[in-house]
Protein backbone atom coordinates (compact mmCIF):
# COMPACT_ATOMS: atom_id res chain seq x y z
CA UNK A 1 0.00 0.00 0.00
CA UNK A 2 1.06 3.42 -0.42
CA UNK A 3 1.29 5.88 2.21
CA UNK A 4 3.02 9.83 2.49
CA UNK A 5 4.38 10.97 5.29
CA UNK A 6 5.97 14.59 5.97
CA UNK A 7 9.52 13.87 7.65
CA UNK A 8 11.22 16.78 8.83
CA UNK A 9 9.39 18.67 6.96
CA UNK A 10 10.05 16.66 3.85
CA UNK A 11 7.47 15.10 1.99
CA UNK A 12 7.82 11.19 1.23
CA UNK A 13 5.87 8.47 -0.22
CA UNK A 14 6.41 4.68 0.67
CA UNK A 15 5.00 2.01 -1.23
CA UNK A 16 4.74 -0.81 2.23
CA UNK A 17 3.49 -4.04 3.69
CA UNK A 18 0.34 -3.47 5.69
CA UNK A 19 2.59 -4.76 8.76
CA UNK A 20 5.57 -2.92 8.29
CA UNK A 21 6.18 -1.01 11.82
CA UNK A 22 6.89 2.77 11.78
CA UNK A 23 10.55 2.07 13.33
CA UNK A 24 11.49 -0.27 10.85
CA UNK A 25 10.46 2.30 7.90
CA UNK A 26 12.21 4.95 9.39
CA UNK A 27 15.55 3.32 10.46
CA UNK A 28 15.26 1.80 5.98
CA UNK A 29 14.36 5.32 5.10
CA UNK A 30 17.82 6.41 6.53
CA UNK A 31 16.72 8.44 10.22
CA UNK A 32 19.10 6.01 12.35
CA UNK A 33 18.58 8.60 15.23
CA UNK A 34 15.14 6.25 15.90
CA UNK A 35 16.65 3.23 18.21
CA UNK A 36 15.58 -0.28 17.78
CA UNK A 37 15.10 -0.93 21.50
CA UNK A 38 12.38 -3.39 22.80
CA UNK A 39 9.89 -3.33 20.13
CA UNK A 40 6.72 -3.20 22.77
CA UNK A 41 6.56 0.38 23.83
CA UNK A 42 8.56 -0.31 27.11
CA UNK A 43 11.87 1.69 26.39
CA UNK A 44 11.24 4.79 24.30
CA UNK A 45 14.17 4.63 22.55
CA UNK A 46 12.27 4.70 19.35
CA UNK A 47 10.40 7.25 20.40
CA UNK A 48 9.21 10.14 17.08
CA UNK A 49 6.82 13.02 17.49
CA UNK A 50 4.15 12.17 15.41
CA UNK A 51 1.80 15.34 14.76
CA UNK A 52 3.04 16.87 17.75
CA UNK A 53 3.09 14.28 19.93
CA UNK A 54 5.56 11.52 21.50
CA UNK A 55 4.73 8.21 20.14
CA UNK A 56 6.86 4.65 20.65
CA UNK A 57 7.51 4.28 16.38
CA UNK A 58 7.72 0.25 17.51
CA UNK A 59 4.19 0.60 18.79
CA UNK A 60 2.87 1.69 15.62
CA UNK A 61 2.06 0.47 11.96
CA UNK A 62 3.31 3.12 9.20
CA UNK A 63 -0.05 2.43 7.85
CA UNK A 64 -1.49 4.07 11.14
CA UNK A 65 0.11 7.62 10.42
CA UNK A 66 -0.18 7.94 6.65
CA UNK A 67 -0.42 11.46 6.30
CA UNK A 68 1.35 12.43 9.18
CA UNK A 69 3.94 15.33 10.43
CA UNK A 70 7.10 13.32 12.00
CA UNK A 71 9.54 14.53 13.48
CA UNK A 72 12.94 12.64 14.29
CA UNK A 73 16.80 13.77 15.92
CA UNK A 74 17.70 14.52 12.43
CA UNK A 75 15.09 17.21 12.30
CA UNK A 76 15.99 19.45 15.39
CA UNK A 77 19.75 19.36 14.75
CA UNK A 78 23.12 17.60 13.89
CA UNK A 79 26.73 17.49 15.28
CA UNK A 80 27.35 21.04 13.38
CA UNK A 81 24.17 22.83 14.28
CA UNK A 82 23.03 21.36 17.28
CA UNK A 83 19.41 22.22 18.95
CA UNK A 84 19.90 24.05 22.68
CA UNK A 85 18.36 20.87 24.15
CA UNK A 86 21.38 18.92 22.29
CA UNK A 87 23.19 20.96 23.47
CA UNK A 88 22.36 21.13 27.25
CA UNK A 89 22.39 17.05 27.22
CA UNK A 90 26.10 17.36 26.14
CA UNK A 91 26.79 20.32 28.59
CA UNK A 92 25.17 18.28 31.25
CA UNK A 93 26.87 15.25 30.62
CA UNK A 94 23.75 13.72 30.13
CA UNK A 95 24.85 10.86 27.30
CA UNK A 96 26.87 8.50 28.54
CA UNK A 97 26.20 5.12 25.77
CA UNK A 98 23.82 7.25 23.94
CA UNK A 99 21.09 4.70 22.86
CA UNK A 100 18.02 6.42 25.14
CA UNK A 101 19.05 9.79 24.16
CA UNK A 102 17.37 10.70 20.96
CA UNK A 103 14.00 9.27 22.48
CA UNK A 104 14.99 11.26 25.41
CA UNK A 105 15.72 14.43 23.54
CA UNK A 106 12.16 14.59 21.67
CA UNK A 107 10.30 14.12 24.74
CA UNK A 108 12.07 16.72 26.28
CA UNK A 109 11.36 18.99 22.97
CA UNK A 110 7.99 17.83 23.16
CA UNK A 111 7.71 18.96 26.88
CA UNK A 112 9.66 22.34 26.59
CA UNK A 113 6.81 22.81 23.41
CA UNK A 114 4.29 22.73 25.88
CA UNK A 115 5.45 24.00 29.19
CA UNK A 116 8.94 25.82 29.11
CA UNK A 117 9.49 26.27 32.90
CA UNK A 118 8.75 22.63 33.76
CA UNK A 119 9.02 21.35 37.42
CA UNK A 120 11.52 18.23 38.24
CA UNK A 121 8.14 16.13 38.63
CA UNK A 122 6.67 17.01 35.76
CA UNK A 123 10.00 16.35 33.62
CA UNK A 124 10.33 13.20 35.29
CA UNK A 125 6.46 12.41 34.27
CA UNK A 126 7.58 13.50 30.62
CA UNK A 127 10.79 11.33 30.62
CA UNK A 128 8.69 8.46 32.43
CA UNK A 129 8.42 6.66 29.44
CA UNK A 130 12.10 7.10 28.67
CA UNK A 131 14.26 4.32 30.16
CA UNK A 132 17.81 4.40 30.88
CA UNK A 133 20.36 1.97 31.66
CA UNK A 134 23.48 3.53 32.04
CA UNK A 135 23.71 7.41 32.70
CA UNK A 136 21.27 7.47 35.28
CA UNK A 137 18.06 9.89 35.58
CA UNK A 138 19.88 12.90 37.51
CA UNK A 139 21.99 14.67 34.65
CA UNK A 140 18.90 14.28 32.59
CA UNK A 141 16.83 16.13 34.66
CA UNK A 142 19.62 18.62 35.09
CA UNK A 143 19.70 18.79 30.99
CA UNK A 144 15.74 19.14 30.63
CA UNK A 145 16.14 22.18 32.93
CA UNK A 146 19.67 23.43 31.11
CA UNK A 147 17.58 23.40 27.97
CA UNK A 148 14.62 24.63 29.50
CA UNK A 149 16.86 28.17 30.06
CA UNK A 150 18.51 27.95 26.68
CA UNK A 151 15.22 28.01 24.37
CA UNK A 152 14.01 30.36 27.21
CA UNK A 153 17.05 33.01 26.75
CA UNK A 154 17.66 32.52 23.09
CA UNK A 155 14.04 34.14 22.64
CA UNK B 1 6.65 -6.66 10.29
CA UNK B 2 3.55 -7.70 11.95
CA UNK B 3 1.40 -10.25 10.23
CA UNK B 4 -1.59 -7.71 8.68
CA UNK B 5 -3.12 -9.41 5.82
CA UNK B 6 -4.77 -5.83 4.35
CA UNK B 7 -5.21 -2.99 6.11
CA UNK B 8 -8.16 -0.44 5.48
CA UNK B 9 -9.50 3.00 6.39
CA UNK B 10 -12.86 3.63 5.85
CA UNK B 11 -14.58 7.21 5.97
CA UNK B 12 -17.30 6.21 8.51
CA UNK B 13 -19.01 3.87 10.80
CA UNK B 14 -21.43 2.89 8.35
CA UNK B 15 -18.16 1.69 6.35
CA UNK B 16 -16.45 0.36 8.42
CA UNK B 17 -19.36 -2.09 9.73
CA UNK B 18 -19.52 -3.18 5.83
CA UNK B 19 -15.74 -3.76 6.35
CA UNK B 20 -16.58 -5.94 10.01
CA UNK B 21 -18.40 -7.97 8.10
CA UNK B 22 -15.14 -10.14 7.24
CA UNK B 23 -14.18 -12.66 9.44
CA UNK B 24 -10.83 -12.59 9.65
CA UNK B 25 -10.53 -8.30 10.55
CA UNK B 26 -11.12 -6.94 13.07
CA UNK B 27 -10.49 -2.58 14.48
CA UNK B 28 -7.08 -1.24 15.08
CA UNK B 29 -8.11 2.11 17.51
CA UNK B 30 -4.83 3.33 19.03
CA UNK B 31 -3.13 0.24 17.79
CA UNK B 32 -0.80 -0.37 21.44
CA UNK B 33 -2.20 -3.76 22.35
CA UNK B 34 -3.08 -4.97 18.27
CA UNK B 35 0.57 -3.80 17.72
CA UNK B 36 2.29 -5.94 20.45
CA UNK B 37 0.49 -9.06 19.31
CA UNK B 38 3.23 -11.26 17.78
CA UNK B 39 1.22 -13.64 16.01
CA UNK B 40 -1.89 -13.85 14.03
CA UNK B 41 -2.45 -13.02 10.55
CA UNK B 42 -5.94 -10.36 10.06
CA UNK B 43 -6.90 -7.98 7.82
CA UNK B 44 -7.14 -4.30 10.27
CA UNK B 45 -9.97 -1.70 10.17
CA UNK B 46 -8.42 1.49 10.92
CA UNK B 47 -11.61 3.63 12.43
CA UNK B 48 -9.07 7.26 12.71
CA UNK B 49 -11.36 8.65 10.25
CA UNK B 50 -14.62 7.88 11.48
CA UNK B 51 -15.30 10.99 13.72
CA UNK B 52 -14.70 8.72 17.35
CA UNK B 53 -11.96 11.45 18.37
CA UNK B 54 -14.30 13.72 20.66
CA UNK B 55 -15.20 15.10 24.51
CA UNK B 56 -18.43 16.63 24.62
CA UNK B 57 -20.78 17.32 27.50
CA UNK B 58 -24.48 17.08 26.15
CA UNK B 59 -27.22 17.22 29.33
CA UNK B 60 -25.01 16.39 32.16
CA UNK B 61 -23.62 13.53 30.37
CA UNK B 62 -19.44 13.09 29.78
CA UNK B 63 -19.35 11.60 25.88
CA UNK B 64 -15.80 10.47 25.51
CA UNK B 65 -15.40 8.83 21.70
CA UNK B 66 -13.95 6.12 21.27
CA UNK B 67 -10.64 7.27 19.44
CA UNK B 68 -10.23 9.50 22.22
CA UNK B 69 -6.62 8.90 23.31
CA UNK B 70 -5.79 8.98 27.14
CA UNK B 71 -3.50 11.80 26.75
CA UNK B 72 -6.75 14.10 25.49
CA UNK B 73 -8.70 13.00 28.44
CA UNK B 74 -5.92 14.48 31.29
CA UNK B 75 -5.79 17.60 29.17
CA UNK B 76 -9.64 18.02 29.23
CA UNK B 77 -11.48 20.02 32.44
CA UNK B 78 -14.78 18.01 32.33
CA UNK B 79 -12.94 15.09 33.14
CA UNK B 80 -10.27 15.44 35.28
CA UNK B 81 -13.52 17.02 36.80
CA UNK B 82 -14.81 14.22 37.60
CA UNK B 83 -12.34 14.23 40.56
CA UNK B 84 -8.60 13.20 41.86
CA UNK B 85 -9.35 9.57 41.41
CA UNK B 86 -10.38 9.89 37.91
CA UNK B 87 -7.30 11.96 36.69
CA UNK B 88 -5.04 9.78 39.25
CA UNK B 89 -5.84 6.70 37.48
CA UNK B 90 -4.59 8.13 34.12
CA UNK B 91 -1.73 9.81 35.06
CA UNK B 92 -0.57 5.96 35.81
CA UNK B 93 -1.69 4.36 32.79
CA UNK B 94 1.33 3.21 31.01
CA UNK B 95 3.70 6.35 30.49
CA UNK B 96 4.13 9.47 29.32
CA UNK B 97 4.48 8.36 25.26
CA UNK B 98 1.88 5.23 25.16
CA UNK B 99 -0.23 7.46 26.63
CA UNK B 100 -0.39 9.49 23.55
CA UNK B 101 -0.98 6.02 21.79
CA UNK B 102 -3.66 4.31 23.69
CA UNK B 103 -7.00 5.21 23.22
CA UNK B 104 -10.53 5.06 25.21
CA UNK B 105 -12.36 2.43 22.89
CA UNK B 106 -9.20 0.29 22.28
CA UNK B 107 -9.24 0.20 26.09
CA UNK B 108 -12.65 -0.95 26.75
CA UNK B 109 -12.86 -3.24 23.90
CA UNK B 110 -9.59 -5.40 25.04
CA UNK B 111 -10.02 -4.86 28.56
CA UNK B 112 -6.22 -5.49 29.43
CA UNK B 113 -5.42 -6.00 33.17
CA UNK B 114 -4.34 -2.64 32.92
CA UNK B 115 -6.49 -0.69 32.11
CA UNK B 116 -6.59 1.70 35.10
CA UNK B 117 -9.98 3.39 34.24
CA UNK B 118 -12.21 0.07 34.85
CA UNK B 119 -12.76 0.47 38.65
CA UNK B 120 -13.88 3.85 38.27
CA UNK B 121 -16.21 3.34 35.15
CA UNK B 122 -17.97 0.68 37.16
CA UNK B 123 -18.53 2.44 39.99
CA UNK B 124 -19.56 6.33 38.29
CA UNK B 125 -22.03 3.77 36.09
CA UNK B 126 -20.33 4.46 33.02
CA UNK B 127 -22.08 3.35 29.54
CA UNK B 128 -20.93 1.86 26.26
CA UNK B 129 -22.72 3.05 23.01
CA UNK B 130 -21.79 0.73 19.90
CA UNK B 131 -22.46 -0.15 16.89
CA UNK B 132 -23.72 -3.29 15.35
CA UNK B 133 -25.18 -4.13 11.80
CA UNK B 134 -28.48 -3.39 13.01
CA UNK B 135 -27.91 -0.21 14.41
CA UNK B 136 -26.74 1.48 17.66
CA UNK B 137 -26.80 0.43 20.72
CA UNK B 138 -26.17 0.71 24.70
CA UNK B 139 -24.68 -1.49 27.52
CA UNK B 140 -23.90 -0.66 31.00
CA UNK B 141 -20.05 -1.09 31.65
CA UNK B 142 -20.76 -3.09 34.46
CA UNK B 143 -22.96 -5.19 32.01
CA UNK B 144 -20.62 -5.22 29.71
CA UNK B 145 -17.85 -6.78 32.36
CA UNK B 146 -19.75 -9.17 33.43
CA UNK B 147 -20.93 -11.12 30.08
CA UNK B 148 -17.91 -12.01 27.74
CA UNK B 149 -17.54 -8.60 26.70
CA UNK B 150 -14.74 -9.54 24.52
CA UNK B 151 -17.00 -12.06 22.85
CA UNK B 152 -19.76 -9.57 23.12
CA UNK B 153 -17.98 -6.70 21.11
CA UNK B 154 -16.40 -8.42 18.50
CA UNK B 155 -18.73 -7.27 15.49
CA UNK B 156 -19.24 -4.42 16.81
CA UNK B 157 -17.61 -1.23 16.94
CA UNK B 158 -17.41 1.32 20.08
CA UNK B 159 -18.61 4.83 19.23
CA UNK B 160 -18.54 6.50 23.11
CA UNK B 161 -18.16 6.05 26.42
CA UNK B 162 -20.67 8.32 29.08
CA UNK B 163 -20.10 8.99 32.24
CA UNK B 164 -22.05 10.83 33.98
CA UNK B 165 -21.07 14.51 35.11
CA UNK B 166 -20.35 14.90 38.91
CA UNK B 167 -17.60 15.16 41.41
CA UNK B 168 -16.77 11.72 41.98
CA UNK B 169 -15.66 10.71 45.69
CA UNK B 170 -14.02 7.41 44.94
CA UNK B 171 -10.99 5.95 46.53
CA UNK B 172 -9.06 4.63 44.15
CA UNK B 173 -5.60 1.94 45.03
CA UNK B 174 -3.05 1.06 42.56
CA UNK B 175 -1.33 -1.57 43.66
CA UNK B 176 2.45 -1.41 41.90
CA UNK B 177 5.87 -1.14 42.79
CA UNK B 178 6.24 1.88 40.99
CA UNK B 179 4.65 5.48 39.96
CA UNK B 180 4.20 4.19 35.86
CA UNK B 181 4.45 0.37 36.16
CA UNK B 182 1.67 -1.81 34.87
CA UNK B 183 -0.33 -2.76 38.26
CA UNK B 184 -1.59 -6.21 38.98
CA UNK B 185 -4.38 -5.19 41.08
CA UNK B 186 -7.01 -1.92 41.18
CA UNK B 187 -9.41 -1.35 44.13
CA UNK B 188 -11.55 1.25 43.99
CA UNK B 189 -14.83 2.23 46.50
CA UNK B 190 -18.01 3.86 46.59
CA UNK B 191 -20.71 4.60 49.48
CA UNK B 192 -20.87 5.65 53.17
CA UNK B 193 -22.71 3.19 54.50
CA UNK B 194 -22.43 -0.50 54.32
CA UNK B 195 -25.82 -0.83 52.54
CA UNK B 196 -24.56 1.62 49.75
CA UNK B 197 -21.08 0.43 49.65
CA UNK B 198 -20.01 -0.69 45.85
CA UNK B 199 -16.30 -2.13 45.33
CA UNK B 200 -14.92 -2.27 42.28
CA UNK B 201 -11.66 -4.68 41.38
CA UNK B 202 -9.57 -4.68 38.14
CA UNK B 203 -6.43 -6.66 37.27
CA UNK B 204 -6.42 -9.53 38.99
CA UNK B 205 -9.57 -10.80 37.94
CA UNK B 206 -10.20 -11.76 33.71
CA UNK B 207 -12.77 -9.27 33.77
CA UNK B 208 -12.78 -5.70 36.31
CA UNK B 209 -15.89 -6.48 38.21
CA UNK B 210 -18.24 -4.45 40.75
CA UNK B 211 -19.44 -6.08 44.35
CA UNK B 212 -21.53 -4.67 46.92
CA UNK B 213 -22.70 -5.35 50.40
CA UNK B 214 -24.51 -8.55 49.28
CA UNK B 215 -21.34 -10.37 48.48
CA UNK B 216 -19.52 -8.75 51.58
CA UNK B 217 -21.55 -9.19 53.84
CA UNK B 218 -20.45 -6.19 56.11
CA UNK B 219 -22.70 -5.62 59.52
CA UNK B 220 -21.14 -2.51 60.35
CA UNK B 221 -17.56 -0.65 59.82
CA UNK B 222 -16.06 -1.42 62.81
CA UNK B 223 -12.11 -2.20 61.65
CA UNK B 224 -12.38 -6.10 62.85
CA UNK B 225 -15.81 -6.95 60.96
CA UNK B 226 -14.73 -5.47 57.61
CA UNK B 227 -11.44 -7.29 58.24
CA UNK B 228 -12.96 -10.67 58.69
CA UNK B 229 -15.65 -9.93 55.70
CA UNK B 230 -12.92 -8.98 53.36
CA UNK B 231 -10.92 -12.33 54.10
CA UNK B 232 -14.48 -14.35 53.67
CA UNK B 233 -15.22 -12.74 50.16
CA UNK B 234 -11.18 -13.54 49.18
CA UNK B 235 -11.83 -17.54 50.30
CA UNK B 236 -15.31 -17.06 48.27
CA UNK B 237 -13.39 -15.25 44.71
CA UNK B 238 -10.28 -16.70 45.20
CA UNK B 239 -10.34 -19.56 41.99
CA UNK B 240 -11.15 -16.57 40.08
CA UNK B 241 -7.76 -14.52 40.99
CA UNK B 242 -5.37 -14.65 37.77
CA UNK B 243 -1.38 -13.43 37.69
CA UNK B 244 -0.77 -10.62 35.69
CA UNK B 245 2.27 -9.11 36.77
CA UNK B 246 5.87 -10.72 36.62
CA UNK B 247 6.37 -8.70 40.28
CA UNK B 248 3.53 -10.54 41.59
CA UNK B 249 2.33 -14.06 42.20
CA UNK B 250 -0.91 -15.02 42.18
CA UNK B 251 -0.55 -16.24 45.87
CA UNK B 252 0.95 -13.05 46.95
CA UNK B 253 -2.06 -11.16 44.78
CA UNK B 254 -4.77 -13.33 47.03
CA UNK B 255 -2.60 -12.41 50.13
CA UNK B 256 -2.67 -8.69 49.72
CA UNK B 257 -6.32 -8.01 48.08
CA UNK B 258 -8.29 -8.13 51.45
CA UNK B 259 -5.84 -5.88 52.94
CA UNK B 260 -5.93 -3.20 50.13
CA UNK B 261 -10.24 -3.84 49.97
CA UNK B 262 -10.38 -2.95 53.79
CA UNK B 263 -8.17 0.29 53.34
CA UNK B 264 -10.70 1.07 50.59
CA UNK B 265 -13.19 0.86 52.78
CA UNK B 266 -11.75 2.16 55.64
CA UNK B 267 -10.31 5.28 54.57
CA UNK B 268 -13.96 6.38 52.80
CA UNK B 269 -15.32 6.52 56.05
Amino acid sequence: MKITLTINGDVRDFDIEPGKILLDLLREAGYKSVKDGCREGECGACNVIINGKTTNSCMVLAAQVDGADIITVEGLGNADNPHPIQEAFVEAGAVQCGFCTPGKILSTYSLLKKNPQPTDSEIKEALSGNLCRCTGYVKQIDAVKKAAKKMKDSK
Amino acid sequence: MRLVKNYLVPESIEQAMEMLKSPDYKIIAGGSKINSEKTGEYGLIDIRKCGLNYIKVTQGILHIGAMTRISELLDNKDFCGLGESFVNALKSTGHAIVRNQITIGGSVSSLTPWFNLATLLLLADANIIYIDENNSGSISFREYCDNSPREFIRRKIIKEITIPIKKYEFKYIRFSQTEVDYAPLYVACSGKTPDSLKIAISGCLPEPKLFDNSDFHISDLSSETVEKSCNDFIEKIKGKVISTNVNFSREYIIKILPRLIKESIMEEK
